[in-house]
């Protein structure tokens, strides 16, 4: 919920710029990507909820495959989510 | 049948819908802004202002807001009533279960306002 604090900031006037400072700082990035990590593999996750409940891949073999796609791809985004903050 | 007074509806059915429409609502939202955040590498304030700033940018926020309130609380609704049980903590589960529900409401609710406000620009 640190994300409310900031997005509220930035409503804000020039607190934009105090935003920026913070978010050059390393362990705030850090805190940032945990959140963001978080967040990236329940919306991954969650989507494949959405597939399942359309029938898609609902088979044990489907499922477990469902799986590993879900944990590699949020890898993937969680990666790319670090090189994009750093 | 299990009767349970913290939920909406009266079967689950419904809060299984919120749980799904509050779910595409979310992702197309945060996807959309994420879109937005990596296409415009030298995003200053003005632009950031000017986006909040548009209606459509308001409504769409707003609908994420609730969105996001309704998914929370079915969320945290379904994980209390899954683990903060009688059976699994004792005598004292239910009142363990009231307590972590209605500190959710209320954070949910605070979070609720300060969006608002935030967007509003109270």
């Amino acid at each position: 919920m640190l994300l409310w604090l900031l997005s509220s900031s930035l409503e804000s006037e020039s607190g934009f710029a105090d935003i920026q400072k913070w978010l050059a700082a390393p362990l705030v990035k850090v805190v940032v990507w945990g959140i963001l990590a978080g967040l990236l593999y329940h919306l991954i996750a969650g989507v494949k909820h959405l597939v399942m409940d359309m029938g898609i891949g609902e088979t044990l073999e489907g499922a477990k495959t469902g799986a590993k796609l879900v944990v590699v791809i949020s890898v993937i985004a969680i990666v790319l989510a670090g090189v994009w903050l750093w | 049948m299990v009767k349970n007074v913290t939920s909406f509806g009266r079967s689950g059915v419904s809060e299984w819908v919120v749980q799904r429409v509050s779910a595409v609502i979310l992702g197309l939202y945060f996807v959309g802004l994420l879109a937005y955040m990596l296409l415009s590498p030298e995003l200053g304030y003005t632009e950031w202002k000017a986006l909040f700033s548009t209606t459509w940018m308001r409504v769409a926020s707003i609908a994420a807001l609730l969105a996001l309130s309704a998914h929370a609380w079915i969320g945290m609704w379904t994980v209390a009533t899954d683990y903060l049980t009688e059976g699994l903590l004792g005598p004292k589960g239910t009142v363990i279960r009231f307590l972590f529900q209605a500190a959710c409401v209320l954070l949910i609710f605070v979070y609720l306002v300060w969006g608002v406000q935030i967007l509003w620009g109270l």
